[in-house]
């Protein structure tokens, strides 16, 4: 499985406003496994994610869903390609006038033609995959941040995608929670074959989910490669982020009181 | 009371101390500029402040010291700092760092002429923006009833009976109040020459071709213009309006059209129902204060006022529907910053609705008068 095409970039710029947040990105995430892209805060992991989901314009570079060039297609082809992409916003983004159910069928309903009863039940079949079906008439204010996230998945998940995109799903989670989204997203993989992209700088769950990492450093692809080659890698910003080694902040002294300062003993 | 705090200046041979004694921290910033009066003149000898008498220091203590010390270094002393205690000596480097300036202002308000450009630029740019997702949207509300499975038709019911049906009350009130207040207005000036009957034909031609379309539009982008900016700039701030856009679904086609669908419809009715009703409140006067009974008033409005005028009105009531949608859903859509800006670009909804539609009402009347409506 590994080896076949998944997702790809080449020569890839993204950001905002037509300055660039990260240049030069080539990408190769293999199909049917978990891709972790990694870095520290504000390094461009959500600006890269959002290039992919095809919400930001790259500002340079090719994208490739398989065999699918993404700059090739015109709108019909780019929804279609979309209905391929299942997505788990940070914040989850469930609809919030709408219970667990109505935002799972959402989807089906939206994108195939099935009928409003077999949605409904296919939306209860992956409400049950997340181990949410006792909710399913809870409105999203009413469940709990994990049910949240675990809700999103199962939308994510409702026309069965090939790709599979989670933007941080164990931010904010406690430590049991975090444990059992990981393992649905091994079940996920290991079940669906989906190809799997996690955004996250959780080292508990990169190391546990993790067949392919991507760390994001000062604009660009600092490394990628299997877990365990990339970690012997020796590569400063991969042991940093690793050993969670602080970057000692830029000394003030110069210019500030503490340069004043007359030794103790005077 | 207790003394709280004194700053004592004592030149010695080889310098000059300042000592600091009690809660620094009561003191404010600056408070103590009149201190540099007392020093001696300077010359090759340091100022020493000594922090002996200071039992407690915090960020307000260290900043007080920083205005003191820069104070100082500007009159040309060359300062030190003596600390004893070990938790004062970490405090002064931790909060007594380098403070960096603020950048001057620029040189804004200086090129009157280039914020005009500038501004009229954004202008042009926003009302190609509104065509824009106007012509979406109405694109969408056309095509929408026929697509199978997506035709929306519950979303908008439950917008006819939230914009429509919920307004009735509010609207029949304002036309009411409105109506009463043009009659006796008028009627007090139509006394004077004995026709007061002429009160029918004012009202009923103000409310028609002005009134009625305006109030109505003017209530609506109030009430529904704003919850409609609110509703998408809450899914834009949570990512919903992202999840629709990665579902394939367009946020203007599922969230828009239904609105504009709605609107068109509901405004005329709205419109029509102003109409009657402020007419009812100009009767109300006419018999009550002017003894004009109530089946000649109702004549006398049927006769001047001819159905085309009523239609323009409902025209116009039409337009203005379309210059709600449009300008609420683009605030909704540019809708950034949390549950501030939601509630900044909320406003700004009802505010920029309210201009675009006189401005439109103002376009309209000019046309409709040229071509003698």
């Amino acid at each position: 499985m590994v080896g076949s095409p998944g997702i790809t970039t080449s020569g890839l710029a993204c950001g905002y406003g037509g300055r660039p947040v990260l240049s030069d990105i080539d990408l190769e995430l293999p199909a049917g496994s978990t891709t972790c892209i990694l870095g520290r805060s504000g390094c461009g992991k959500s600006t890269l994610l959002r290039t992919l989901l095809l919400l930001e314009e790259p500002l340079a570079g090719e994208i490739r869903f398989g065999n699918i060039v993404l700059s090739e297609l015109v709108a019909r082809g780019l929804d279609d390609l979309r209905r391929s992409i299942g997505v788990l916003f940070q914040g989850s983004a469930l609809f919030n006038s709408m219970t667990l159910l109505e935002n799972v069928a959402f989807p089906l309903l939206e994108s195939t033609r099935v009928a409003h009863d077999l949605a409904r039940d296919l939306a209860l079949l992956k409400l049950d995959l997340v181990g949410l079906s006792p909710f399913a008439h809870y409105l999203p204010a009413a469940v709990s941040g994990g049910m949240r996230k675990r809700c999103g998945i199962a939308r994510a998940l409702a026309l069965d995608p090939p790709f599979l995109f989670l933007d941080e799903p164990n931010a904010g989670l406690d430590p049991i929670t975090s444990a059992e989204i990981d393992r649905l997203v091994i079940e996920i993989k290991e079940t669906l074959g989906t190809t799997i992209v996690v955004v996250t700088h959780e080292v508990r769950s990169i190391e546990t989910i993790g067949d392919h990492l991507v760390m994001l450093s000062n604009g660009g692809v600092a490394a990628q490669g299997r877990p365990d080659v990339i970690r012997v890698s020796g590569h400063p910003a991969v042991t940093e982020f690793f050993a969670r080694r602080p970057v000692p902040p830029p000394s003030n002294a110069a210019g500030g009181l503490g340069s004043l300062l007359l030794p103790p003993e005077e | 009371m207790t003394p709280t705090f004194v700053a004592t200046v004592d030149p010695r041979q080889d310098e000059v101390a300042v000592r600091l004694k009690g809660r620094l921290e009561a003191v404010a910033p600056g408070a103590l500029g009149n201190l540099v009066k007392q020093l001696p003149a300077p010359d090759d000898r340091r100022v020493v402040i000594e922090f002996e008498g200071v039992d407690r220091l915090g960020a307000l203590g260290v900043a007080t010291v920083t205005t003191l010390v820069r104070e100082l270094e500007e009159c040309g002393y060359s300062v030190r700092l003596r600390v004893g205690d070990e938790r004062h000596r970490r405090t002064l480097s931790a909060f007594g760092r380098s403070v960096p300036e603020p950048e001057p202002p620029g040189p804004e308000g200086a090129h009157l002429v280039e914020r005009l450009g500038e501004r009229t630029i954004l202008v042009r740019e926003t009302i190609v923006v509104y065509t824009l997702l106007l012509a979406s949207a109405l694109k969408h509300a056309v095509l929408q009833p026929f697509r199978p499975g997506r035709a929306r038709h519950a979303l908008t019911a439950r917008a006819v009976v939230r914009m429509g049906v919920g307004a009735v009350p509010i609207v029949s009130l304002i036309a009411f109040l409105i109506g009463f207040i043009l009659a006796l207005q008028a009627g007090i000036l139509l006394r004077v020459y004995g026709q007061t009957i002429l009160i029918a034909d004012l009202v009923g031609l103000a409310v028609a071709k002005e009134i009625a379309p305006l109030l109505t539009a003017v209530l609506v982008a109030g009430r529904s213009g704003s919850s409609l900016t609110a509703e998408i700039g809450t899914m834009k701030v949570s990512e919903e309006v992202d999840a629709l856009r990665v579902m394939g679904v367009d946020p203007i086609e599922y969230l828009v059209a239904p609105r504009v669908r709605a609107l068109a419809l509901v405004m005329p009715v709205l419109t029509v129902i102003a109409d009657v009703v402020a007419v009812f409140g100009g009767l109300t006067v006419a018999q009550i204060v002017f003894d004009i009974p109530a089946g000649s008033y109702v004549d006398q409005t049927i006769k001047r006022v001819e159905a085309g005028q009523v239609l323009g009105g409902l025209l116009k009531a039409f337009s203005f529907s379309l210059v709600i949608v449009s300008v609420a859903a683009h605030q909704g859509f540019s809708t950034s910053g949390g549950a501030a800006g939601v509630g900044k670009f909320t406003t700004r909804s009802v505010v920029q609705a309210i201009i675009w539609i006189i401005i439109v009402d103002a376009l309209f009347t000019a046309g409709l008068t040229v071509l003698e409506w």
